[in-house]
């Protein structure tokens, strides 16, 4: 699915400046948050995760369980280009995900 | 209905009549995800090419709302810029599931899916089972309730629950490779 991505104009990105005091995206990253849903099946949350992330079965699991019990979880983190594509993809398979700064 | 793994194929048998029910919400859902006719043809071509939907806007009805749901939670403006440029691409996802199922039941009664196929199919049952069960106000409580059948909702919950039988068996038997 295209997704398309922001151009980048410098070849220095502000954040990457010290001296401007912004905040860098590696100090502060985005995430990817799945949340629970009465509708998506288990197993088919499980299939998701280890597809589109590539997790292990147990990983899968683990994260899907998190998401039914805790109502939530933290799928995966990054850039916000990142996140934006990963948040994009779970809405293809029909997840409810949204990207946050942490 | 009956659901069999064959190698690297799932066969489904289905009855006539459905064919004729998956027919029907196929031909739904494409109503409910193709985009808006009247935005495409005042919309922008070039946007249109890349995928940029220069006309997206907020969903307000629920089903569509499950469907499109907002990227960001806290950031209205930034979840309208993510529609913008994701909202086109997910709805020609869901309109290209829905036509590959329709096509899959033209005349059939016995189906053969390749992976592509059953990927596509579990996408389309998944998007159908959202609509459905936003419908029908499924939570967390009441997904397992038997409904009684005066109850003005028991064909759809009806429906639901066979329809989540079928993505749970396709998932079980094509991705788990359990029986």
């Amino acid at each position: 699915m295209p997704v398309p991505m922001p151009v980048t104009l410098t070849a220095t990105p502000l954040e990457t400046i010290p001296e401007l005091g912004l905040d860098s995206e590696m100090d502060r990253p985005w995430s990817t948050t799945v949340w629970d849903d009465p509708i998506n099946l288990m197993k088919y949350v499980t299939y998701v995760f280890m597809e589109y992330f590539t997790f292990s079965k147990e990983k899968a699991d683990y994260l899907m369980l998190l998401v039914h019990t805790q109502g939530k979880a933290v799928v995966s983190t990054g850039s916000r280009e990142a996140m934006e594509k990963d948040v994009a993809a779970m809405h293809t398979y029909g997840l409810w995900a949204t990207l946050s700064k942490d | 209905m009956e659901i069999k793994a064959d190698g690297e194929q799932i066969v489904i048998h289905v009855e006539t009549i459905e064919v004729k029910v998956l027919g029907d919400l196929a031909n739904q859902l494409l109503d409910i995800t193709s985009p808006d006719s009247e935005v495409v043809k005042n919309e922008d071509p070039l946007a249109a090419l890349i995928g940029i939907d220069s006309q997206a806007a907020k969903p307000t009805d629920p089903i569509s709302t499950r469907l499109f749901p907002d990227a960001y939670p806290d950031d209205p403006d930034a979840s309208m810029e993510f529609r913008r440029f994701t909202e086109r691409s997910l709805r020609d996802t869901n309109v290209t599931r829905a036509k590959r199922v329709l096509a899959d039941l033209e005349g059939r009664t016995k189906l053969t899916l390749n992976p592509d196929q059953w990927q596509q199919w579990v996408g389309f049952l998944n998007s159908l089972r959202l609509a459905l069960g936003t419908r029908l106000e499924i939570d967390q409580e009441s997904w397992t309730e038997e409904r009684s059948e005066s109850d003005p909702f028991y064909q759809l919950h009806e429906l639901y629950n066979w329809l989540t039988w079928m993505q749970e068996t396709l998932i079980s038997i094509g991705y788990f490779g359990e029986e």
